[in-house]
């Protein structure tokens, strides 16, 4: 025993060596020793004392997730199951079926099929209840167990059974998996804007915002007035995407700056090309779901004057995560910096103050149009076009608006 | 707090002597990479965090999630929070009268304080807690969750509620001053009821003098006791093995076991039973939690009582306190509770002989017309009154009293009572 003690205490000691040269002035090192030694005995009080089982890796690994999740919401430890399961999302080596789905009394319900995915291709439709998954029934099943279940390997094949409204036998629908990259970019044209809505930032983000200018240009031609870009309910994502979505609507200048504890290590990203509108008028659409990424793009944009930001206050998250591997045992996402607006605002806590500010609302005509009657004498009931998005409606008018007063002054 | 706890004083110098020699040279290579790990992470965060972060504040949040990792109750102190603790008269089931632990990572309910707030809305031994005012409790320690529930008398708390078997529902209680469940009886005829709510500091010397007003009020008419158990969390656990040892003659009560020495040990009765062997029926059900589960246990193995009711919650762990220096108290769970003929406390709980669900009874009883010599074909006149009153069938729905259980309690008493006579008189 006295040996393993003496183990242990070298290892401690070996942690504090590694340690002492990289930590940042301040800290007293023996106290740190002390603060290491204080775990390596608490660590081998457990080991002696607990009445269960010890796994000592699990301990350990709970040790270091609440470490780093006493520091901040976005800082935590993923062990080696949950990074595994991380990469091979992130892998492409994953695939999936492109559905979208919830429960719905105990099936699953196919909410809609993705475009041009197994799914779409193999003919699932929305409103689909799925019942068994490779002859396996689905009632009792969580969601995401069953989400589990039809993520598989690339090629491989999955068996669903299917009830369809108005088809009164199940159907067996056979569907093979696929990498299913969710589409980050969906833009179509709005009146004569282009409307671009970035739903994350991820790997597709910079591509898909210039095919989308690309094919909403050529639709438009000479009538394009500006660019709606609509960040609502965008939780971030990769930094390098947000910086590129940025710079595709700045000809130059600095985006954005990130600053570690270290005030000698700050980073400054820049815009390099040019702008895909071409000084066209910009809207940038925020509210309280858009965070990180969203952020930097709408303060960088609103600090170079470039957009005005419409919609309400945004999410606040000023932080910037790093993914740190931890060989065998997992990875550690850790805080590393904080990162600034071209003008030196932190927006961590605060948020993204919108220029205009208007908040989501449900219009109604105060005066409305007397029904029509058609020419059997019986009213017309209108096709249901659904919820007016009246922040988009704003952002609209204020983007004509703007495009017809840019208009008149090229004109003098 | 109201966990079996026995304090050790043991310094880390002593687990040198404790630790045993089994590990082999794997093991230990194992605990060094694995203490590595934690080293590298240490290490990484000391240089890479986006502010500068005290030694102190990390290492305190690695031993508390590391020990929080193992269940509930163990945990660490810093020297304020212990100071804290051995001066504080807050009790863990103020506000609404709940004693809970962590399950599952929500919180479960032990047992409704008796007459307490939850205990008056009928909340019940296992049920969930998810929400406390529309706070997850999920990730909450233990600590966290009491420190949600006790709150200031007189505000409102809004407890989202998971029963098996039931829709979630919401749990509205004003927050009150919970007064010390105190230990109660009554006589009725040959029999004496003793209700024990709590083992507290004076348990003991209040059920001796209990015992000896009914033995005074019966006198030699005195055939057994009913003591009820039910929805007890527990408390001491000193005083619950006196209360044991009061009506036991002698016999086995409870051993600890854990990995030390000082983890293992036995208490016995002391010899003499204040009943002199009289029928005990001791109720029981999910809320009987810890120091009573030891009752139980003692009580069933050793034949001194029947038990009637439903399954113990099965909660019997011993914390040791164990000093850390300067910079605090590690609180760890060190050893289980064993019933006498070696059944652990803490795992499935004590069973009943007799299994008896709480329940409303509801007597079935038809009512037809008496059949009477005027019925007969044939009989002699009878005046016409009455004769067209149609028959009436009269299905009378009757509560027998509203604690069935109890009621149950009393008739196997009677029973037991009666096999005493005839030994006696045989």
């Amino acid at each position: 025993m006295i040996m393993i003690k003496a183990a242990l205490s070298s290892a401690i000691v070996a942690v504090w060596l590694v340690a002492a040269p990289t930590s940042a002035g301040a800290a007293d090192p023996k106290s740190t020793y002390q603060q290491l030694n204080l775990f390596g005995d608490v660590f081998e009080l457990i080991r002696a004392r607990y009445v269960g089982e010890v796994n000592e890796l699990r301990l350990v690994n709970a040790a270091i997730d609440s470490m780093l999740t006493s520091l901040d919401p976005h800082s935590s430890f993923m062990d080696a199951e949950t990074y595994g399961a991380m990469q091979e999302r992130t892998s492409g080596e994953f695939g999936g079926l492109g559905i979208e789905v919830r429960m719905d009394e105990g099936f699953v319900l196919v909410v809609r099929p993705m475009p041009d995915t197994p799914a779409e291709r193999a003919g699932v439709e929305a409103g689909d209840h799925i019942t068994h998954l490779d002859g396996n029934d689905v009632i009792g099943m969580a969601l995401s167990d069953a989400v589990d279940l039809m993520r598989g390997k690339v090629n491989s094949t999955i068996e669903l059974t299917v009830e369809r409204e108005g088809v009164d036998d199940p159907m067996t629908i056979t569907v093979t998996r696929a990498v299913i990259r969710m589409a980050s970019v969906r833009y179509r044209v709005e009146g004569n804007a282009a409307y671009i809505l970035i739903t994350s930032f991820s790997e597709q983000t910079e591509s898909g915002i210039k095919r989308a200018m690309a094919e909403l240009r050529d639709e438009l031609g000479d009538n394009f007035e500006g660019v709606i870009l609509d960040l609502r309910g965008n939780p971030g994502g990769l930094l390098g995407q947000s910086v590129a979505a940025t710079e595709a609507f700045l000809d130059r200048g600095e985006v954005v700056g990130t600053r570690a504890r270290d005030p000698s290590r700050v980073q400054r990203y820049t815009a390099r090309r040019g702008d895909l509108a071409d000084g066209k008028p910009i809207i940038v659409l925020i509210n309280g779901g858009s965070a990180s990424a969203s952020e930097i793009v709408a303060g960088a944009l609103q600090d170079h004057q470039r957009a005005l930001i419409v919609g309400t206050q945004s999410f606040g998250k000023g932080s910037v995560q790093t993914i740190m591997p931890m060989g065998v045992y997992g990875a550690m996402r850790l805080t590393t910096s904080r990162y600034y607006t071209p003008s030196g605002r932190s927006i961590q806590g605060t948020g993204i103050t919108p220029d205009v500010v208007v908040e989501q609302a449900q219009i109604e005509p105060l005066f409305p149009k007397p029904p029509e009657i058609g020419p059997d004498g019986q009213e017309i009931v209108p096709f249901d076009t659904g919820p007016i998005d009246y922040q988009l409606s704003r952002a609209l008018d204020l983007l004509h608006a703007m495009a017809v007063f840019q208009g008149g002054l090229a004109a003098n | 707090m109201q966990v079996i706890r026995k304090t050790l004083t043991a310094g880390v110098a002593a687990l040198a002597l404790l630790a045993t020699p089994a590990f082999g040279q794997a093991t230990e290579q194992k605990t060094y990479e694995v203490l590595n790990l934690f080293g590298d992470a240490f290490d990484r965060v000391r240089s890479a965090y986006v502010e500068e972060v005290s030694d102190e504040a990390l290492i305190g949040a690695a031993i508390s999630g590391m020990l929080a990792a193992l269940d509930p109750l163990s945990r660490f102190y810093t020297p304020d929070q212990y100071a804290a603790l051995q001066s504080q008269s807050i009790r863990s089931y103020d506000g609404l009268g709940l004693e809970v632990t962590m399950d599952g990572g929500v919180a479960m309910i032990i047992s409704a304080i008796d007459g307490g707030p939850g205990n008056r809305l009928g909340l019940m031994p296992g049920d969930l807690i998810v929400e406390i005012n529309t706070t997850p409790v999920y990730g909450m320690t233990l600590d966290q969750t009491i420190a949600g529930l006790i709150g200031i008398p007189g505000t409102m708390v809004d407890l989202t509620m998971v029963r098996p078997g039931t829709d979630p529902f919401l749990a509205s209680m004003v927050r009150e001053f919970v007064a010390v469940p105190e230990i109660s009886f009554s006589t009725q005829e040959t029999t004496g009821y003793v209700r024990i709510p709590l083992f507290t500091d004076t348990s003991a010397s209040i059920v001796s003098d209990t015992i000896a007003a009914i033995r005074q009020n019966l006198g030699d008419g005195l055939e057994g006791i009913v003591l009820d158990l039910r929805n007890n969390p527990g408390g001491s656990f000193d005083q619950a093995v006196e209360v044991a040892s009061l009506l036991m003659d002698g016999s086995k009560i409870v051993s600890s076991r854990g990995n030390s020495d000082e983890d293992n040990q036995n208490w016995v009765a002391d010899a003499g039973d204040l009943l002199d062997g009289l029928p005990i029926v001791l109720l029981v059900n999910g809320g009987t939690a810890a120091a009573a589960e030891i009752v139980a246990g003692a009580f069933k193995d050793s034949r001194r009582a029947i038990l009637l009711g439903e399954n113990t919650f099965g909660k019997g762990s011993a914390q040791t306190i164990i000093p850390m220096g300067d910079f605090g108290f590690v609180q760890l769970t060190t050893s289980h509770y064993y019933t006498p003929d070696g059944v652990s406390i803490d795992d499935a709980g004590i069973a009943p002989e007799i299994v008896v669900e709480p329940s409303l009874v509801i007597l079935q009883t038809r009512n037809f017309p008496r059949r009477t010599e005027a019925d007969l074909r044939g009989a002699l006149d009878v005046p016409e009154e009455g004769a067209d009153e149609a028959v009436e069938e009269i299905v009378a729905a009757e509560d027998p009293g509203p604690d069935y259980q109890l009621a149950r309690a009393f008739d196997l008493l009677q029973a037991l009572a009666l096999l005493n006579k005839q030994a006696a008189a045989n």
